[in-house]
């Protein structure tokens, strides 16, 4: 058994991934089909760290971002070394993470995108810029091929294999067209030029290193909405397993962007915590 | 006699029924147990001496050129163009697949047979029935499986038209039919090997040409380093894990005037994954360090690792001490893993064995010490690495590595300002 090859992929990519082939064996890998039609089972990422928050006390919860968004990094119990690492270093580093896909999917049509760490380790600024050239050079091909089989009646494994094509790269586009409706190749596109432009030198003089952070913390949050979002969670703890997210979403009728933001923020002031993946309860 | 009966009815056809049953059947039990020719060859004669046509009697039966992937119950008439086998295991027992191309008078086809009642060789000529085809590495391949029965024709009763297609080295994989490669003779060994009673000449080296290396093996063709050959109707098997080309006298080999340098080009390591390679070119990012690596302690007589001072061959002996990596090489199409010999793990860590040895005394006898100074400086660490990879089923890829090189980051703002260029 060849073993599964650790993608690179950008996280608004991997991100907005909404179809997952789980493993019907034991020992056999699952894998996230992305809308570029990689298909994942294992990563290589090299982003920034940017936060690091204790879930409990065995689950430690991450984020690394790069330049199109950030991947949540989970390391539990049986991720040790990765934990310790997480837990140890400070925000922001150069943080490269090797690990498996992680799906949380409440519904159907909802799916929380997570890596487990199998390695991580603190970087240079240089591997980082590496990554995103070679991770830019590979969606490019994907951009190709999806661009191919998006003119084919039929777009088969063989026909693009035929092309040029490697086998894996044709089998994750067929998959990918199978089940996206709608592919915005553009967007992609888009986002891969944006990628390499943060990799020239003019670029970096504006102080582009860490942009990820300030973001993240410009916005103030507001009290009312806060004050809300903690009264929902109360009242949506139904079975003391915490308020899950899509309650939450649907009965505050706030943007998802902008529930994330308020339930970061809650966390961050050790008002909630989240006990399972996707569900929050008061400390 | 089910199965007689279903070759009378066969003959019956043939004959548009103007031939009773019972005649047919003592006609052909006359022929195969009086005269015991073979089943197909009997009905043809039969169908033919009474006034049929034995060509009515083809069922399934197909031609080469027209098989496609997928397809259920073909029968075909072949000639065996090379067999190989390989053992495997299931559930542990050890069974023997055969593998090899085929040809008819229309072109040639990869075949796998997971089990064969007889013994077949290159050169026979055969009726297979009941096979079915796939699709292997994007072409059909038959696969002669429990139900397909395999017999023997004549010697030479099958015409076959060879389709020959060139290639370059970096293409080849086993099982792929006939082809013509041109390259250079880097490497060559005579030796002499006696089969079946017959002593024969075989020639083994190294063949290369603008994309790569590939060992081959000539029978009774003598090739000399230096020469540089265009072999046309050669076949590529797999030996020792990696492909390896063969030919032979029905091969056409003509002499050429070009030379070859080898493009400094990695390949891919999913073009590698069930194939391997030999001396190829890689380039990834170390991804993980695995358990064994670092300080580690050999057989003095046969090098052997040990985890004690009892080596399973030579009993108690004093182990010696030696260094080596196995790391995981990944480049986002696939993964191997690379084993650095001493030298190359020195050069990597700084360190010799014998300041291995100290630190790990320093650390209390806890050798994982040497692991971890590797870790350290290899994961997440791309490099360039160059050697003889070699695929089994259960491990996937291996690399010996002979060369290695880490690489350089420096140009990458360059690079990227170049793939903005392209984009446009």
């Amino acid at each position: 058994m060849p073993r599964e090859p650790a993608w690179r992929v950008f996280s608004a990519e991997y991100n907005s991934s909404k179809h997952y082939i789980k493993a019907t064996e034991p020992k056999k890998p699952s894998y996230v089909i992305t809308p570029l039609g990689a298909k994942i089972s294992r990563l290589f990422v090299v982003g920034v760290l940017t936060e690091v928050r204790l879930i409990t006390d065995e689950i430690v919860k991450a984020r690394v971002a790069d330049q199109t968004g950030a991947f949540y990094i989970l390391a539990g119990k049986f991720n040790p070394e990765a934990r310790q690492i997480l837990e140890t270093v400070k925000v922001p580093q150069f943080l490269a993470v090797v690990g498996k896909v992680n799906v949380y999917q409440p519904e159907e049509d909802t799916m929380y995108l997570s890596i487990v760490p199998e390695r991580v380790k603190v970087v240079k600024e240089i591997l980082r810029d590496y990554w995103v050239f070679d991770t830019a050079r590979r969606l490019k091909i994907r951009i190709d091929a999806i661009n191919e089989a998006l003119k084919m009646e039929n777009p088969t494994v063989k026909s693009l294999v035929e092309l040029g094509f490697s086998r894996k790269i044709a089998e994750g586009v067929v998959a990918a067209i199978d089940r996206y409706e709608k592919i915005n190749v553009e967007k992609y596109m888009d986002m891969l030029k944006d990628a390499l432009k943060h990799l020239l030198p003019e670029y970096k003089v504006l102080g582009y290193e860490l942009p990820t952070v300030e973001e993240e913390e410009e916005e103030e949050i507001g009290g009312e909405e806060e004050e809300m979002i903690l009264k929902l969670i109360d009242e949506l703890n139904v079975d003391n397993r915490g308020a899950s997210y899509e309650d939450l979403l649907k009965r505050s009728n706030l943007s998802p962007e902008r529930l994330d933001e308020i339930l970061i923020s809650l966390q961050e002031k050790g008002e909630i915590y989240e006990p399972y993946l996707g569900r929050f309860k008061r400390i | 006699m089910d199965e007689i009966e279903k070759h009378v009815e066969d003959i019956y056809r043939a004959l548009d029924g103007k031939v009773e049953r019972e005649v047919i059947a003592r006609e052909l039990r006359n022929w195969i147990v009086n005269f015991k020719i073979p089943i197909s060859e009997a009905k043809r004669s039969i169908v033919s001496k009474l006034g049929g046509d034995p060509n009515k009697l083809v069922g399934n039966e197909r031609k080469i050129e027209a098989l496609r992937s997928g397809e259920g119950r073909v029968d075909i008439r072949a000639k065996v163009i090379s067999i190989n086998s390989r053992e495997y295991e299931i559930d542990g027992i050890k069974r023997k697949m055969y593998y090899g191309i085929l040809g008819d008078e229309t072109g040639t086809i990869p075949f796998t047979a997971w089990r064969l009642e007889l013994e077949l060789r290159k050169g026979d000529c055969v009726e297979i029935k009941n096979a079915y085809t796939k699709e292997w590495q994007g072409s059909p391949q038959l696969v002669i499986g429990t139900n397909t029965r395999v017999s023997l024709l004549p010697p030479d009763s099958v015409r076959v038209k060879l389709s020959i297609s060139p290639r370059k080295i970096v293409e080849l994989y086993p099982r792929m039919g006939l082809v013509e490669v041109t390259g250079k003779i880097m490497d060559v060994l005579e030796k002499e090997v006696v089969v079946e009673g017959v002593s024969r000449k075989v020639y083994e080296g190294i063949i290369r040409d603008d994309t790569g290396e590939i060992p081959f093996s000539a029978w009774d063709v003598e090739v000399k380093k230096g020469d540089v050959l265009r072999i046309s109707g050669g076949y590529v098997r797999t030996f020792r894990g990696m492909p390896q080309l063969v030919f032979d006298p029905r091969a056409t080999i003509t002499k050429e005037k070009i030379d070859f340098e080898i493009k400094e080009i990695p390949v891919t390591l999913e073009s590698l994954e069930g194939k391997g390679g030999y001396n190829v070119l890689v380039e990834g990012v170390i991804i993980d360090v695995k358990k064994g690596s670092g300080l580690i302690y050999r057989c003095p007589e046969c090098g052997r690792v040990l985890s004690s001072t009892n080596c399973p061959e030579h009993g108690k002996v004093t182990p010696a001490p030696d260094m080596r990596i196995k790391a995981v090489l990944d480049d986002g199409t696939g993964a191997a893993i690379c084993i650095f010999n001493r030298e190359q793990t020195e050069r990597i860590i700084g360190i010799s064995v014998d300041e291995a040895l100290r630190i790990v005394q320093e650390n209390l006898g806890n050798p994982t010490v040497i692991r971890e100074i590797i870790e350290e400086k290899l994961i997440a660490v791309p490099m360039k690495v160059r050697g003889n990879a070699i695929s089994k089923e259960k491990y996937g890829l291996t690399i010996l590595v002979k060369d290695f090189q880490f690489l350089d980051l420096e140009d990458i703002a360059k690079k990227a300002e170049q793939m903005l260029q392209d984009l446009g």
